[in-house]
């Protein structure tokens, strides 16, 4: 056995040595050029095969280091095709432009590329341009447009205004003192400490965004969508993917389709649209909106008004400090702690409110409707309550000493059932109690088809 | 059970725990590249096997194993050889696939050119990577041309920007071939290609 491994690692040493013994001849020139530039005037490159790295520098000169290479069966013919690749730099109108020139016709057989090194003055406006290969920026202080093709982007420590138009490549940036837009096509975005506002389109990438000081805009087709920490006004579009926001310290506005949406720490109000998902959330500071379909939603701490509509999936909300309206078709609706009025619309599905603090307004069809009614403050004057549905029960617990409620209920093939004092008045009969607890001030209508009805004491927690 | 990027490499050596692996690595990049390479290794090594006669091979091997003192180690310090020789192979397999591996923008710093046996791997392996994504159309066919969905919109759309990048980039690899960036972006987007059709083809099953 030890000779059958000693022979693999032999076989792969020999291999390895085998595999570099195949190498062709190259040739490497160097391209180096200094040339000032006045303030104001602009640095354009464009490459077609290679790398092109930018640093800057606070003076007025541009420094241009290219490497040009090839690769052929002769040291000759690798020379020759280094010699017709030609950098041409030009500064017509102050502008600097420089420019890769690659032969009208390659010889056959070789192989080129050309790498940039530059130096350019920080003040100076820039326009990259590359087909083939990265491109990386440091500390430019200017207005930069980068256009590329196939190659990864980054821009970091940047101040200025930064367009980057990619197509198969990622797009990084780490850090920039103004406004940065991206238009990406099939390659991931990134961008972190953004000063300005932020804008992104991407088709097919993953976007992630974190430390988006202000207004931040993502539209996205098929990609996972992150946001974490954005100061202005975040607006998202999506499809096919999860759009997840995490600390925007204003308002959310996210328009998904088949794609879940979580929002975590919103400052300003959420206004969350999708299909086909999941929509979940916590810490939202002022209203809440939700439209969906086929999607559930789920959160906790609004502190504005909650509108929610949705079908086919549950709604499971918590701790809602203003007033809730939930409209769930064929779904049920879980609402617990709210203290301003509810609204809640269903069908074939329970109904269940806890600590309703509120007025209560619950239409629901073959479902269930069970309320726990707690007024805010103790001696509140009215709690209104209004319920209808059919086919199963109606359980209405409310306080003893709370506010006291004119009761009018009514049922077809139920009872009805109460463990407070009631002072009934008009015809007793088996499916309506109309009476009052209390003081009757506040109305509590019950209206159920073929189901039973309870009013109960709340039980102190 | 509960799996954590640790257990990555018993799972890769024992089958039974992949399930676990992939299900884990649906949250966590890191191990989903692992196990992505890992796959391609695995697809791409068959594909590479060459045979070329090496006469003094064998008689060098024999030699150096007859000239080896017998008791240089002790034999429990053997172990280390399997991990090794597993890697060696490993690190070969990567070797010879490596101009359709890597594509990022440093590609053309650290290799710029391909050799001449490269070239002609590079080429196999594109010939198989056109013949997975022929076999993939097939499959996808109908069901992906003819659905009114707008998933299936979106990926007709996403191929169709695939199909275009492909062909400018072809067209700039018939003038560059021995560039091991240009390679490289090609690979990753037949790579790209051949996952978005997957898929759909997935998708199509699940429903």
């Amino acid at each position: 056995m030890r000779t059958a491994i000693n022979l693999v690692l032999n076989l792969a040493l020999v291999c390895g040595c085998a595999l570099t013994a195949q190498a062709r001849e190259e040739f490497r020139r160097e391209f180096s050029q200094t040339v000032t530039l006045a303030p104001g005037h602009s640095f354009r490159i464009e490459n077609a095969d290679g790398n092109v790295l930018i640093h800057t520098q606070p003076n007025g000169e541009a420094a241009i280091r290219a490497t040009i290479q090839c690769s052929a069966p002769t040291a000759e013919e690798a020379r020759r095709c280094a010699g017709r690749i030609q950098i041409l730099v030009d500064q017509g109108g102050g502008n600097l432009s420089v420019r890769t020139q690659l032969p009208s016709s390659t010889l056959s057989n070789t192989g080129f590329s050309v790498n940039y090194d530059l130096d350019v003055p920080e003040s100076a406006p820039l326009e990259i341009r590359n087909r083939f290969g990265g491109i990386s920026l440091t500390g430019t202080h200017a207005n930069t447009i980068i256009n590329s093709a196939n190659g990864n982007v980054t821009l970091s420590d940047g101040h200025g205004r930064q367009q980057i138009e990619n197509s198969f490549g990622s797009v990084e940036i780490r850090g920039n003192n103004g406004d940065v837009i991206v238009r990406n096509t099939n390659g991931d975005v990134t961008a972190a400490d953004i000063s300005g506002t932020l804008d992104i389109s991407d088709r097919f990438g993953k976007i992630r965004v974190t430390n988006a000081a202000r207004g931040l805009t993502i539209h996205s087709d098929n990609g996972n969508i992150e946001a974490f920490r954005v100061g202005g006004v975040a607006t998202i579009s999506n499809s096919f993917g999860p759009v997840v926001v995490s600390e925007a310290r204003s308002d959310l506005n996210v328009h998904n389709q088949n794609g879940g949406i979580t929002a975590n720490g919103v400052g300003g109000a959420a206004d969350l649209q999708t299909t086909f998902g999941q929509v979940q959330f916590t810490r939202i500071a002022k209203s809440l909106t939700v439209h969906a379909q086929n999607t559930g939603v789920s959160g906790q701490d609004v502190g504005g008004a909650a509108i929610v509509e949705t079908t086919f999936a549950p709604v499971d909300l918590r701790d809602l400090k203003a007033g809730a309206r939930i409209t769930a078709g064929n779904s049920p609706i879980k609402l617990a702690s709210v203290a301003g009025e509810i609204y809640a619309k269903t069908s074939f599905a329970q109904v269940r409110l806890d600590s309703a603090a509120g007025p209560v307004t619950v239409e629901n069809n073959n479902g269930s409707v069970t309320i726990d009614a707690r007024p805010s403050r103790p001696g509140l004057e009215c709690q209104p309550i209004v319920v209808h549905t059919s086919f199963s029960p109606i359980r209405v617990s409310v306080p003893a000493g709370g506010p006291g409620y004119q009761v009018a209920a009514s049922t077809s093939f139920g009872s009805i059932r109460t463990d407070h004092d009631v002072r009934v008045t008009g015809e007793l009969a088996a499916g309506s109690l109309h009476g009052r607890i209390g003081n009757g001030s506040c109305p509590l209508r019950l209206n159920d088809q073929n189901g039973d009805i309870e009013i109960v004491k709340a039980v102190n927690r | 059970m509960i799996f954590q990027c640790q257990d990555l490499d018993r799972a890769l050596a024992t089958p039974e725990l992949l399930p676990d692996a992939r299900e884990h690595a649906r949250d966590c990049p890191r191990c989903a590249e692992q196990l992505f390479l890992w796959a391609e290794i695995s697809r791409l090594a068959p594909q590479l096997h060459e045979e070329w006669d090496s006469p003094t091979l064998w008689p060098r091997i024999q030699e150096a194993l007859a000239a080896a003192p017998k008791s240089r180690l002790p034999r429990a310090a053997s172990f280390w050889r399997w991990p090794l020789a597993a890697a060696a192979l490993l690190t070969l397999a990567w070797a010879l696939s490596n101009p359709w591996r890597s594509a990022g923008p440093a590609g053309p710093q650290n290799r710029q050119f391909l050799t001449q046996d490269a070239l002609r791997e590079v080429q196999q392996a594109e010939a198989a990577y056109s013949r997975s994504i022929d076999r993939l159309s097939a499959l996808a066919g109908p069901g992906l041309d003819q659905s009114p969905s707008p998933l299936a919109a979106l990926y007709r759309e996403k191929l169709l920007v695939l199909d275009s990048a492909i062909a400018d980039l072809q067209q700039n690899v018939q003038a560059n071939r021995y560039n091991v960036y240009l390679q490289g972006q090609l690979a990753s987007l037949y790579r790209e290609k051949q996952r978005t059709l997957q898929e759909w083809v997935e998708n199509a099953n699940r429903n």
